[in-house]
């Protein structure tokens, strides 16, 4: 066997859309179980009171590109099939950059919103309703924002590529920073949360 | 004294300590994917490769084609300049060299065409040693679809069932844009192909099904 | 001695917000970072591709326009892209299919951990009716985010940042950035 399955085509189409259901379950139990399905706890990020989000999404991370890179290692997955979109740097700076403004003010993520709608968060369902909005309005704006849209292609590059280094150092790297930042911000969370009791 | 330490840690610790040390040995590793080497069942290739198995005959190919059958790629192997100067309808360009870069699936029926079948089955090789699963040849090249498909002869001295079998091969001839050559005309031997897309009246996509969407 | 179900059970300090202990029983972030991250990484080994969730609203819009201006569709590549060939229906997708897992999987948890009560979710000093609106504001920005940067917090961000793509790399800290610089703005919401 070699991975990615589906690509060697150890199964077809329709039963590729059973897995992403069965992973969809998965995705969603771990979401709400972290906390993801409550606005306030997403949000709390922002102010430094809970870091929830960002624990949870470095270390996912940080395990699947471990595992990523010791699966190509083994000779078990074939890293070139594994898909992830081009890089165009700029639409998604600006993207990046609407989306966060997004995520605060309306507190959730596609993903989490969904989540906080099954567990009955009713500004989740406004929230997703916006979600279509937004969308709407770009599919209606997009003949205007088409070359912005294609601009600075860089095509399908990584960070090793992109700084000249090997994919190893890079792993490296990105697990000293997370570890580092998880202490940060370990330490932070006790800062915020004892100013928060002596102003009390 | 060291592992009495390690066990107080809490949890959290332990697997941080744990990344750490991965992320240690990547670095020395460097690039997971830099010493792979492909093995390749030669034993099993040659096999395929002496049954003719997986060639596909151009008049099969041209039903498909009629019949608006889409449940394989078909890939063009000659260069750019070649392929837009002529190419099988449905058809797309990719030359071998890029075979590999493609987007074609490992779980897709692909069947390559080049002048002849050298080339073809050169790609051949190359995707069935990549686990390409459903790879095939059409049979005699572009070659063999000039005198199959698009010129097809017609003998001074046949029976009436290669007449009937003419007459339908001329009908599919003529969908393909070309020129059905009878005995008067057989003569003349440089056909002209015919110009590309022009005559073909069915309007006809391209072989690729739904392009997978991998993002968002 | 590992104390797994420890970890995956009620844990105090994590519970803690705003100085108060509250109802939720939510697990330890990191291990369900590590449970998200191997979620994300079967993803790869098994399909070759990793999560997302704005394509399937996007399916939806792409389907809803068609069905109500299908002339609107036909010049524009954006819609198209969702909406395929024609050959099967659009909700034929992977990420339609695991946008419903997940929605499934998220009421499963809550249902588990008694978290199924309707309400809103805000700080105490700021009225339904606000909320709603910010939500609805903050959807479409999102919306028009994610389809500008080509995917989401999941579809860039996760697999983006695990596959070590450039650009899913700078649009997590573009993410990050927006929504630092707007907290202070709107910290009646939520504070």
């Amino acid at each position: 066997m070699t991975a990615p399955f589906y690509k060697f085509g150890y199964f077809n189409d329709e039963v590729s859309l059973i897995i992403a259901f069965v992973i969809g379950l998965f995705f969603g139990f771990v979401l709400e179980r972290g906390g993801f399905g409550s606005g306030r706890m997403l949000a709390a990020q922002f102010y430094f009171t809970d870091m929830r989000v960002f624990k949870v999404m470095f270390t996912a991370i940080v395990t699947a590109m471990i595992g990523l890179f010791y699966f190509a290692w083994m000779g078990f997955l074939d890293l070139s099939l594994v898909y992830y979109g081009d890089t165009y740097l700029l639409p998604q700076i600006v993207g990046g950059l609407i989306l966060g403004i997004g995520f605060v003010i309306g507190g959730y993520c596609p993903g989490t919103s969904g989540v906080a709608i099954a567990t009955g968060k009713l500004d989740a369902i406004f929230y997703a309703l916006g979600g279509f909005f937004g969308i709407f309005v770009f599919g209606e704006m997009f003949p205007l924002l088409k070359d912005f849209f294609y601009s600075t292609h860089m095509g399908k590059v990584n960070l090793p590529q992109f700084f000249h280094v090997s994919y190893g150092f890079v792993l490296l790297v990105v697990i000293l920073v997370a570890i580092a930042g998880f202490t940060l911000v370990e330490w932070g969370e006790k800062v915020v949360a004892k100013k928060r009791t002596e102003n009390k | 004294m060291m592992l009495k330490t390690f066990a107080e840690y809490p949890p959290r610790k332990r697997v941080g300590l744990l990344a750490i040390l991965l992320g240690i040995i990547a670095a020395f590793v460097g690039d997971p994917t830099g010493g792979v080497t492909k093995r390749v069942n030669l034993k099993e290739l040659a096999m395929i490769a002496s049954t003719s198995n997986d060639k596909v005959d151009a008049k099969d190919l041209a039903k498909w084609i009629i019949e608006g059958k889409f449940d394989y790629r078909l890939v063009d192997l000659r260069k750019q300049e070649e392929y837009e100067k002529y190419n099988i309808p449905t058809s797309e360009c990719i030359p071998v060299s890029q075979l590999l870069n493609s987007d074609l699936m490992r779980n897709e029926k692909i069947i390559l065409y080049a002048d002849d079948e050298f080339t073809a089955a050169q790609g051949w090789f190359i995707l069935k040693a990549n686990d390409y699963k459903g790879v095939y040849v059409l049979e005699g090249g572009l070659q063999c679809w000039k005198d199959k498909i698009l010129f097809p002869k017609l003998r001074i001295d046949a029976s009436p069932e290669e007449k009937i079998e003419f007459q339908k091969m001329a009908e599919i001839s003529k969908f393909f844009g070309g020129q059905p050559q009878t005995g008067a005309t057989v003569a003349k031997q440089t056909a002209e192909m015919p110009k590309l897309k022009a005559p073909v009246k069915v309007k006809l996509k391209k072989s690729r099904g739904k392009r997978k969407r991998e993002g968002c | 001695m590992f104390k797994f179900k420890e970890w995956f059970t009620h844990h105090l300090e994590d519970n803690v917000r705003e100085g108060e202990l509250t109802p939720y029983h939510y697990t330890n972030p990191y291990l369900i970072g590590l449970l998200l991250g191997l979620v994300l990484l079967a993803t790869f080994v098994i399909m070759g591709r990793g999560l997302g969730a704005s394509g399937a609203l996007s399916t939806v819009v792409a389907v809803g326009v068609e069905t109500v201006a299908p002339s609107a569709v036909e010049n524009n590549d954006f819609y198209k892209g969702y909406l395929g060939d024609g050959t099967q229906s659009p909700f034929k997708d992977w990420l339609v299919f695991e946008v419903i897992g997940l929605v499934i999987g998220g009421f499963i948890s809550g249902a588990i951990a008694g978290r199924t009560k309707m309400m809103v979710e805000k700080g105490p000093r700021f009225t339904n009716k606000k909320r709603f609106l910010f939500a609805f504001i903050g959807g479409a920005l999102m919306g028009f985010g994610a389809k500008m940067a080509r995917g989401c917090t999941s579809g860039q961000g996760l697999t983006g940042g695990a596959a070590l793509s450039l650009g899913g790399w700078a649009f997590m800290l573009m993410v990050f950035a927006g929504a630092y610089a707007t907290a202070y703005f709107v910290r009646r919401q939520w504070i």
